[in-house]
C-alpha cells in the first residue's frame, strides 16, 4: 500500500524543521545523535568555516613574517638585544677600549640593513691596555666559539691600531645586516680642528685665561648674586 | 745569556739564577732589570743572538701589539712562561677595628681631589666613616709603597686606575695622561705615608708606631711575615688567600711572566746559539721553584693552580711558542 501524499507532507515538514533546528543547534545536537547524518551536516559546515578562517590566519601570518623579514628590527629592540650575554660582552670590551655607542642605523627594504656606530671617547692608559688584555683573555675562556673570536678580533684590531701610535680608530661601524662586518675609520692622533670646533676651542681658552687672571681673593670677596625680584 | 725586564721580578729571577749558578748548571748570565716596558722593547728589537736579550721578565702579559712586533722581528719564536701571581693587600694593626673597604671607598680616602658636580674639589675627608658610614670612626691614615718600588706601580695601576674606571667625572677625561694624573694624584695633607726600602722592615716599624685607623698597602707575602703586628683586611668583599688569588676571585693581582726566544735555545743535539736557556726554562717551571712550597713562593710569589702550573710546565718543556 502506497502512503497517501497528504500523509507525507507533515513528515517532510518535520524533516525540514529538524534540519533547520540542526543548523541552529549545531554540533550539540550532532553529538547527541552521532549517527544521524542530517544532524552531522551543521558540524561539517562549522569545521569548514573553522578551516577557512585558520587558513586565512595562516596566510596572514606568512604575509606578516615576510614583511618583518624585509623590515629590520627597530633600533629600540636592537639596543635591547645588545644587552644579551654576547652583545653586552662586546659592548663592555669596546667600553673598556674607550668606545661608546653613538648611533644605530636601520635600513628598511628588500635587503634590510642594521649597523652600530661607535666613537672613541677616551684614550687608554698603559694600565687600561693591560686590564683590557686580561678581560679579552677571560672572555676567550668564557666564550671560546667563533662568534666570540670575531668579537675579540674587532677589539684587538682597535687596540693594535691605537697602541701602535700616530693613528687611532676614531669611529667603528659594526654591521649586523645584511652581512656582518666591521669597518674602522682610522685618523691621525693629532688632527686639525674644523672651523667650528676651532672657534669653540679658542673661546674656551679665552675664558680659561680670564678665570686664571682673577685673583682668588677677589673671587672670595665677590658678593653672592641675589635671586631676581619681581 | 742576557736577561732583562721588570724590577719587580728581579729578586725572583736572581734567586733562580743563583740556584742554577751555585749548582754549576749555567754560567752567570748578564742581567739588566730596568722595567717591563724597556725590557720588552729590547727583547723584541732583533732576533740576532748576542745583539738583543734572550729572556725578558715581565710584570704583566705581553700585549698583542708587542707580541706582533716580536714576531715580526723573531719569527714565531717566543716561549711564554707564567711564573705565578703577585698580590697587593690591605693590612691594619692587629688590635684595630675590622675594616671592609671597597675599592671606590679606598680611592676616595686617598686621592687629592674628589669629583663633585662635574668638578674636582680638594679631598677633606678626615675619618673613615666620612667616606662610608659603615667604616669605623677613626682618622684616615694610609701607608703605601714609595715611588720607584715595583709595588707602587702595581698600586697605581691596579688600585687607583681600577677605581677610576667606575667614576664618571674621570672616565670622561679624554686624554689618558690627564685622566691618569687626576686619578692617581694622592692627597698631601699628611694622611698618606710612603714606605721605602727595606720595605718589610720599614713597614713593620711604621705599623707598630701607627695610630689606630692606619691602613697599609703591602705585598701579601710581606703581610704574612708580620701577622704578629698586622691583620690582612678583606678588600672589595674578598679576603685575599692563596685560593682566592689563584682563581682570580681576589682582583688585586697581577700575573708574572718570563718570555724566552725559542730560536736561541739549544736543542738536545746541542744546536742553538745560547747556552743555559733550556736549563733556565726547566728550573723556572719546576714544582720546587713555583709550586706551593717552592722557593719563589717563599719569597712572595703567589702560585698558580696545580692544573695551570702543569699546563705551563708542559708547554715550556716542549718549547711551545705563544699562540695568540
Amino acid at each position: 500500500m502506497r502512503p497517501n501524499s497528504r500523509m507525507l507532507r507533515p513528515a517532510a515538514a518535520l524533516r525540514m524543521a529538524t534540519l533547520l533546528i540542526g543548523l541552529a543547534a549545531g554540533p550539540a545536537l550532532a553529538q547527541q545523535n552521532p549517527n544521524d547524518l542530517v544532524n552531522d551536516r551543521p558540524s561539517a559546515l562549522g569545521t569548514a568555516w573553522a578551516l577557512t578562517m585558520s587558513s586565512l590566519s595562516w596566510v596572514g601570518d606568512i604575509a606578516g613574517a615576510a614583511i618583518s623579514y624585509v623590515t629590520p628590527p627597530s633600533p629600540g629592540s636592537l639596543a635591547a638585544s645588545s644587552k644579551d650575554e654576547d652583545g653586552s660582552e662586546l659592548f663592555r670590551l669596546l667600553g673598556l677600549a674607550g668606545y661608546k655607542l653613538k648611533e644605530i642605523d636601520s635600513d628598511v627594504g628588500i635587503i634590510p640593513g642594521v649597523s652600530f656606530k661607535f666613537a672613541i671617547v677616551r684614550e687608554l692608559s698603559e694600565a687600561d691596555y693591560d686590564y683590557l688584555d686580561e678581560q679579552i683573555e677571560l672572555f676567550q675562556i668564557r666564550r671560546p666559539g667563533m662568534v666570540g673570536e670575531l668579537q675579540r678580533a674587532i677589539v684587538r684590531t682597535i687596540v693594535a691600531i691605537n697602541s701602535a701610535g700616530g693613528m687611532q680608530v676614531s669611529d667603528l661601524k659594526l654591521k649586523v645586516l645584511p652581512l656582518p662586518g666591521a669597518s674602522f675609520t682610522v685618523t691621525p692622533n693629532a688632527t686639525v680642528l674644523g672651523e667650528e670646533a676651532s672657534m669653540i676651542m679658542r673661546a674656551i681658552q679665552r675664558v680659561d685665561r680670564r678665570v686664571r687672571t682673577i685673583p682668588s681673593a677677589e673671587v672670595k670677596a665677590a658678593p653672592a648674586t641675589s635671586p631676581p625680584t619681581r | 745569556m742576557v736577561i732583562v725586564g721588570s724590577t719587580f721580578l728581579a729578586p725572583y729571577i736572581q734567586s733562580v739564577i743563583e740556584n742554577l749558578v751555585t749548582r754549576k748548571v749555567i754560567a752567570p748570565p748578564k742581567t739588566e732589570f730596568a722595567g717591563t716596558g724597556r725590557g720588552v722593547s729590547d727583547f723584541c728589537r732583533t732576533r740576532e743572538p748576542y745583539a738583543a736579550p734572550d729572556v725578558v721578565a715581565m710584570s704583566r702579559r705581553m700585549r698583542q701589539a708587542e707580541l706582533d712586533l716580536c714576531r715580526d722581528h723573531n719569527g714565531d719564536e717566543v716561549i711564554e712562561i707564567q711564573l705565578g701571581l703577585s698580590a697587593l693587600v690591605l693590612v691594619a694593626r692587629r688590635d684595630d677595628a675590622d675594616f671592609n673597604l671597597s675599592l671606590p671607598d679606598f680611592w676616595r680616602a686617598v686621592v687629592a681631589e674628589l669629583p663633585r658636580d662635574v668638578e674636582f674639589v680638594p679631598n677633606r675627608l678626615a675619618a673613615w666613616n666620612a667616606v662610608e658610614e659603615a667604616l669605623p670612626p677613626l682618622p684616615i691614615r694610609v701607608l703605601i709603597p714609595a715611588p720607584g718600588l715595583g709595588s707602587r706601580g702595581f698600586f697605581e695601576d691596579r688600585f687607583l686606575e681600577a677605581a677610576c674606571r667606575g667614576i664618571f667625572e674621570i672616565k670622561t677625561i679624554f686624554v689618558a695622561s690627564e685622566r691618569v694624573k687626576q686619578c692617581i694624584t694622592l692627597r698631601r695633607d699628611g694622611r698618606i705615608g710612603e714606605i721605602g726600602i727595606p720595605f718589610a722592615k720599614n713597614l713593620r716599624e711604621a705599623m707598630i708606631a701607627a695610630p689606630k685607623g692606619t691602613v697599609a698597602v703591602a705585598p701579601l707575602n710581606m703581610a704574612k711575615e708580620m701577622l704578629d703586628v698586622v691583620k690582612v683586611l678583606p678588600f672589595d668583599g674578598v679576603t685575599p688567600t692563596q685560593e682566592s688569588i689563584a682563581n682570580r676571585e681576589y682582583a688585586f693581582v697581577r700575573p708574572l711572566f718570563v718570555y724566552v726566544k725559542r730560536a736561541n735555545v739549544k736543542n738536545y743535539n746541542g744546536e742553538g746559539p745560547v747556552r743555559g736557556l733550556r736549563e733556565l726554562i726547566t728550573e723556572l717551571t719546576r714544582e720546587r721553584t713555583i709550586g706551593p712550597s717552592g722557593y719563589l713562593v717563599k719569597e712572595g710569589l703567589e702560585p698558580l693552580t696545580t692544573a695551570k702550573r702543569q699546563a705551563v710546565r708542559n708547554a715550556a718543556l716542549k718549547l711551545e711558542t705563544v699562540e695568540r
